[in-house]
């Protein structure tokens, strides 16, 4: 019974170990379910199967923290730095126009100047393009 | 793949893990399971690694030279051949002795404060 208990939390560790980046999980993964096979064992030898449900308590908490973690690190080694920085400097803009435009009726001229300037550039843009384009095809 | 430093001070201060594991590593090489139960023993139960959290470190502290993977396989009867031993680098034995030298030197400096000196704390108490 005991035994039955540890065998489905290793299968059920098992599965949850896809939260974790492939990368890391084909690296570490059959080390993680070692460890938990161990803890699982000597949890089991001093509280018996009721013990098991401390130590999925634990279990899930370190999962969730390190699974964030694990890709958090990915994404980062997959972005080069001028990607990234772009992408905060741009999450940081829009979301200063976003708290103003919400907070501060004053702002919302700055924010239709932007819009236009942004609108006028995109379509000065897409002009260019068609132009291009145009003299491509001919 | 970030190039690795070869100057200590550059990994300080060093995140709790992975001081943890370095210290246990400092004496012998051990698996990730020998690795948690010593920490744990060592801190009077009070640092328990989970697998997670261990295997993210050790990922990092490989990645950045601190610890090696060991070329020794204990013998079948005795453990499990899957287990993968680690041991520290060079470099890591550098940060682990960084590290506690400035763990000491912030000691040394708190000491050095007379509001926390343990024996005016034990006097506020018994007046207060």
């Amino acid at each position: 019974m005991r035994k039955m208990a540890s065998f489905r939390s290793e299968h059920a560790y098992r599965f949850l170990l896809r939260v974790y980046p492939a990368e890391f999980r084909d690296d570490y993964g059959e080390e993680m379910v070692q460890f938990f096979r161990d803890r699982c064992r000597e949890v089991r030898r001093a509280q018996g199967a009721a013990g098991l449900i401390g130590l999925w308590l634990h279990t899930l908490g370190d999962l969730a923290s390190s699974a964030l973690s694990e890709h958090i690190d990915s994404w980062e080694a997959s972005m080069n730095l001028k990607t990234s920085v772009g992408v905060l400097l741009l999450l940081f803009a829009l979301g200063n126009i976003v708290y103003d435009a919400v907070t501060q009726t004053a702002s919302m001229g700055i924010l239709a100047i932007f819009v236009t300037a942004l609108a006028a550039a995109l379509g000065g843009a897409l002009v260019s393009r068609g132009k291009s384009g145009a003299a491509v095809r001919q | 793949m970030k190039t690795k430093s070869l100057d200590p001070d550059t990994f300080l201060p060093l995140p709790d893990a992975v001081f943890h594991i370095l210290l246990v590593l400092a004496d012998e090489e051990r698996h990730g399971y020998g690795i948690m139960q010593e920490v744990l023993r060592r801190t009077e139960g009070k640092v328990r690694l989970g697998p997670g959290t261990l295997y993210g470190a050790i990922k990092r502290m490989v990645a950045r030279g601190l610890i090696e993977e060991s070329g020794r396989r204990p013998d079948r009867e005795l453990d499990d051949a899957r287990r993968r031993y680690y041991r520290l680098t060079r470099l890591g034995r550098r940060v682990v002795v960084a590290e506690v030298a400035r763990l000491e030197a912030l000691v040394k400096a708190a000491h050095g404060i007379k509001r926390l000196s343990p024996s005016r704390f034990c006097e506020a108490t018994r007046t207060g």
